[in-house]
């Protein structure tokens, strides 16, 4: 046969079994072995809360799916120069690769550069656990504050484009700044615009970091935070407040909405589902954080939490943080915030209560988005804890049934 | 410190504003109004203008530029009409040919809309959210299809993200742990059907039906626990056309089924295993077609066609697992294996921008560069479509189409190819140490596609779309058919990229990269079938180069045909926040190849005029490759708008080989004494071509 002599090509009749033994081998005796660092704290959160106060849905998109924003759990890992912290998803985290811009089609590894695209992850720690010391306010757009029993002193943003983040948080600060002086003194020279951007770099430089070098490995995401921001090594007497949101890789120019508006790299919640954004479900308040998830270990506090906020006077849903090693917090309900007799400090468990709005002479919050039965329970584990009195509990279980 | 304190001041004062003045949700009856300006900027020295894209649009002259400056402004806006109801859309100014030396208009140009600068409604859409327990939403008008199934309805893009228009329903059950989707997507008639038609003959107007054709969707996900979700997927896809037959219009027309396909899906995936994730689903596809709609043989007027000609049904799966932490920590490893049916039909799957296969694939580099190596002849519109030399940047995608679409698209977006008839797996290991980042891959691919005559007796009843006819030959190319009329062809991929930060000033990222592709292919291995193969059909009717010679039977040579095509590639990149605005990365890349595309006595099979070094379709590539790539890429924003870029510097040559079957021996040609070698694509100079090409595209983005 003339064919089977001299082509020149080599034979292929290895298997596809074969083929992969052989691959599988080759990887295995590349392995090598490396010591596993130390792990500070690690704080678990349930398994399927990614739905921030119970009504939030998932976008219109095949790239972002219930568990996506579902994180599991956070820890921490010190090494020389800074910390090593890792947040771990239910789902594997979705690579930037074969993904295009909106506008432009550009290549998303353009701007998405560090391995992951779909979600931001916010970290507020509070260093001292000094109530009152520290700041309360969230990063734009997430419609939430932060407890004042665990203030923060240091936030770290994991975002996909750290640069365009800390770009448009200057931009965004610098502005609010220049409003507030144009309304005292009426106008805003040159020199006052070099000073207020002189002093929100300084601003974020000590309270705010970016991380970019990130390590993506399937569900788990490690993202490095240096000494010299930190102040030392990562602490497990910290209170770390830490909250998960959509991310919004294009929203890079929307500088000139209102500053109450501007969302920092975060998708929103819209009524309606739709790509863009976060939907609700059913009837639900379209006002509600955009927090998808918040590292909470106990269940059933985030809806609690996130479902806490009242437009019309102007409060955001109160988020506390969780100390790893367990050390106490002075929270305060939020009812009394603004009365004279705060609670004293009290045992973790009552660390981190929910708002009290009924001590006010106000409905108590109703946990929603769950079933009835779901709810029932929620309020008679608050009761069992002593968290609500009995009369609560009745008031709020007839208010239920009546609206089943 | 009275800096620090005034940073502090500022910083409580800015957070303050913002939790003075809580933000509210739209309020009813209020019209958002948002949008984008976006410029493009090409240049290169191919010098083509036909469009401000560098894509491989298939028709000359449409596309294929890498000139000019065009500038677009799309506005959005929607609406909360009440608290159930919720419009908008989308109008756009696009610039495929507008470019700026149109001066506005006012020229021949504006007559026609690939260059008249004139807002078109793209997209609108009305949503309503009842409240009811059953349903969540009810979306009508355009919408992208995202929430589907990329095997089943795709983001399919054509030039924007929602051209596509239909009814969209979605809702739970089961206190939500069943979620549920269901849509009537209305068939564009630009491509979803035979012929890339959804009607017989558009320009029939008494008989022509298309308006109606559609695609039913039900996708139903259940969320079984909270590590266990299992999706199921029915799709009817319908196009509809007059039946000749009912004379008789008192009664109302009949109608009949031109084509239809049905695709039936079930997925899963469980995560309930801090080892292991687990992930799945099956495929189940129908597809029939009206007996007159296309004669079989590979130049009906069916050979350019997204579907086959005759009905077929099959089956496909892909199953992944994924491993953390595997052995040693910080070891992940992710398998995948997949086996696509070449009878695989869904004619609404995702065309590009959806990624359904693990592995890299092919390089982009190579995909549809028709630089003209071997005659340079600009006359020839054939052979310089698309990119030119550098082909496209990023690693392909993989798509279950075969409509795969790169149109409309430039250098530095990711090509898709179609993998129908892939079967396989992809390991995938990734290892962290200390400040370095490994990833790997090995992926064998085999091809349910792999027979003789197209699995029948000659290739002329061949049920397959041939279109371009460039299936395995050359560097790469047809995207678009996965099908050839005879193929024995193997894959495999390895690949290892490495990437280390280096703690230098703001951090330098470093990227190492190798990867290896061997393209086997035996073609014709059965003796008898090598007339039917090599017949020279089609016959060189309208052949217009002298030397286009049929080679019927090679001699009954099988191994003259074989393919053997080994892809390296290397690069190194770097990449430096050089300010709080400005990233570049800089890189250099090398591509090499050795390939063998058979002796001189083979060209394509069915490929005959088309051949030819005149029509410039194919072309002989045998011998050396070898592409060098400089890169600069850049990214800077400042308050209010982003820039974006790219520019390429390429160089390389080509070094061609001949190989001849004499005496019983496949032998490497001496050509020290001529200056061509005859072949059935030309004649070949020996000689070394060196290939050049410079390329620049940056853009300007702003968004409000």
């Amino acid at each position: 046969m003339p064919g089977a002599a001299g082509s020149g090509l080599p034979p292929s009749s290895d298997s596809g079994i074969m083929r992969f033994m052989r691959a599988t081998l080759l990887l295995l005796l590349l392995i090598s072995c490396q010591l596993p660092a130390a792990t500070v704290f690690e704080i678990r959160d349930p398994v399927g809360d990614d739905h921030g106060s119970g009504d939030l849905l998932y976008p219109n998109r095949g790239d972002l799916q219930p568990g996506d924003l579902d994180i599991v759990s956070f820890a921490a890992e010190n090494e020389a120069g800074g910390t090593w912290f890792q947040a771990e998803f239910r789902n594997p985290i979705r690579t930037p690769q074969s993904e295009v811009t909106e506008v432009g089609q550009v290549p998303m590894p353009r701007l998405a550069r560090n391995g992951f695209y779909s979600f931001n992850i916010d970290i507020y720690i509070d260093q001292d656990l000094e109530p009152g010391s520290g700041l309360t306010e969230a990063l734009p757009g997430r419609k939430v504050r932060i407890d004042a029993a665990t203030a923060w002193e240091k936030t770290v943003l994991l975002t996909p484009r750290p640069d365009i983040a800390r770009s448009m948080l200057a931009s965004h600060l610098e502005r609010i700044r220049e409003q507030e002086l144009r309304a005292e003194q009426g106008r805003v020279t040159g020199d006052d615009r070099e000073r207020i951007a002189a002093a929100v770099e300084q601003t974020l430089t000590e309270r705010y970091f970016m991380p970019n070098r990130v390590r993506v490995r399937r569900r788990v995401i490690r993202f490095f935070v240096p000494e010299e921001f930190l102040g030392g090594p990562a602490s497990r007497d910290w209170a770390y407040t830490v909250l998960i949101t959509g991310a919004e890789v294009e929203q890079t120019t929307r500088l000139a909405t209102a500053p109450e508006n501007f969302l920092l790299m975060n998708l929103p919640v819209e009524r309606g589902l739709n790509f863009r954004n976060f939907g609700l479900r059913g009837d639900a308040d379209a006002d509600q954080p955009p927090v998808v998830d918040y590292v909470m270990p106990r269940a059933g506090w985030q809806r609690i939490r996130l479902s806490d906020y009242n437009v019309a006077r102007g409060l955001y849903a109160s988020v506390v943080g969780t100390v790893p090693s367990g050390r106490p917090l002075d929270v305060k309900p939020r009812a009394y915030e603004d009365t004279a007799q705060p609670p004293a400090a009290e045992e973790r468990s009552r660390a981190e209560a929910p708002p009290r709005e009924a001590d006010r002479g106000e409905a108590e919050p109703i946990p929603t988005g769950d079933s009835l039965a779901d709810q029932l329970r929620a309020i008679r584990e608050l009761r069992d804890q002593g968290l609500l009195t009995e009369e609560e509990y009745q008031t709020i279980r007839r208010r239920l049934l009546a609206e089943y | 410190m009275k800096t620090i304190r005034t940073a502090l001041m500022v910083g409580a004062a800015a957070m303050a504003v913002l939790a003075a003045s809580q933000a509210e949700a739209q309020q009813v009856g209020e019209i958002r109004w948002f949008g984008s300006i976006y410029a493009k900027f090409l240049d290169g020295d191919r010098r083509f203008e036909n469009a401000l894209y560098n894509n491989a649009e298939t028709t000359p002259g449409e596309a294929g530029g890498d000139q000019g400056q065009g500038i677009e402004f799309e506005l959005m806006f929607n609406s909360q009409v009440s608290s159930q109801v919720e419009i908008g859309g989308r109008i756009k100014a696009r610039f495929n040919q507008n470019f700026w030396s149109n001066f506005g208009g006012f020229g021949p140009q504006e007559e026609d809309e690939r260059s008249a600068q004139y807002m078109k409604l793209r997209g609108a859409w009305a949503r309503i959210t009842p409240g009811y327990e059953w349903i969540d939403s009810a979306t009508i008008g355009s919408n992208d299809w995202g929430m589907f199934d990329p095997w089943t309805v795709g983001k399919f893009r054509y030039i924007d993200r929602d051209n596509s228009s239909g009814l969209l329903f979605q809702g739970r059950a089961f206190d939500g742990s069943v979620r549920w989707d269901f849509a009537r997507v209305t068939l564009s008639r630009l491509f979803q059907g035979p012929r890339f038609l959804t009607t017989a003959d558009p320009n029939d107007s008494q008989y022509k039906l298309e308006a109606n054709d559609a695609a039913w969707i039900l996708q139903t996900r259940w969320a079984a626990t909270d590590t266990l979700n299992l999706t199921g997927i029915a799709e009817y896809i319908r196009d509809k056309e007059i039946d000749r037959a009912d004379e008789n219009l008192l009664d109302g027309q009949d109608v009949q089924t031109r084509y239809d396909n049905t695709i039936l899906a079930l997925k899963g995936q469980y995560t309930g295993i801090d080892a292991v994730d687990i992930g799945g689903a099956v495929y189940y596809t129908n597809f029939n077609i009206d007996a007159t709609e296309c004669s079989l043989g590979l130049n009906d007027d069916c050979r350019f066609s997204p579907t086959p000609k005759a009905g077929v049904d099959d089956t496909s799966w892909k199953l992944d697992v994924g491993f953390n932490d595997l052995l040693v920590d910080d070891l992940t490893v992710e398998l995948q294996f997949f086996h696509i049916g070449a009878d695989f039909v869904s004619v609404t799957s995702a065309r590009r921008e959806q990624d359904v296969l693990l592995t890299t694939g092919h390089e982009g580099t190579w995909g549809w560069g028709r630089p003209d190596y071997n005659f340079g002849n600009r006359d020839n519109a054939n052979s310089t479509l698309g990119l030119g030399y550098g082909g496209w940047n990023p690693e392909t995608q993989q798509v279950v189409s075969m409509m795969a679409d790169n149109d409309f698209t430039d250098f530095d977006e990711p090509m898709a190819e179609t993998v129908i008839g892939w079967k396989g797996f992809t390991i995938a290991p990734s290892y962290l140490w200390g400040d370095w980042e490994f990833q790997g891959e090995y992926s064998y691919i085999d091809y349910d596609t792999n027979w003789q005559a197209c699995g029948g007796a000659t290739k002329d009843t061949c049920i397959y779309p041939r279109m371009e006819g460039l299936h395995s030959w050359g560097l790469g190319g047809d995207w678009r058919s996965p099908y050839a009329p005879y193929q024995d062809k193997t894959t495999e991929i390895w690949g290892l990229t490495a990437n280390y930060f280096l703690d230098v000033g703001a951090g330098v990222d470093l990227e190492f990269r190798f990867k290896y592709i061997a393209d086997e292919d035996d073609r014709v291995t059965n003796p008898a079938l090598l007339v039917d193969a090599y017949d020279g059909f089609p016959a060189a009717v309208g052949a217009i180069n002298p030397d286009w010679i049929p080679n019927i039977g090679l001699e009954g040579c099988v191994a003259c045909d074989d393919r053997a095509a080994d892809y390296y590639t290397y690069m190194v990149s770097a990449g430096y926040q050089l300010t709080g605005d400005l990233y570049v990365r800089v890189l250099f890349r090398r591509d090499e190849v050795d390939l063998i595309d058979g002796t001189i006595d083979v060209a394509p099979v069915g490929l005959g005029f088309e051949a030819s070094n005149d029509f410039g379709y194919a072309e002989y590539l045998t011998g050396e490759h070898t592409k060098n790539r400089v890169g600069l890429e850049f990214s800077y924003f400042l308050s209010g708008v982003e820039f974006g870029g790219s520019v390429d510097w390429l160089w390389g040559d080509y070094a061609p080989v001949f190989l001849d079957f004499r005496d019983g021996q496949i032998v490497k040609l001496d050509t020290s004494l001529v200056d061509t070698v005859t072949t059935p694509l030309g004649n070949i100079s020996v000689d070394s071509v060196d290939l050049e090409q410079y390329r620049l595209k940056a853009f300007m983005k702003v968004s409000f």
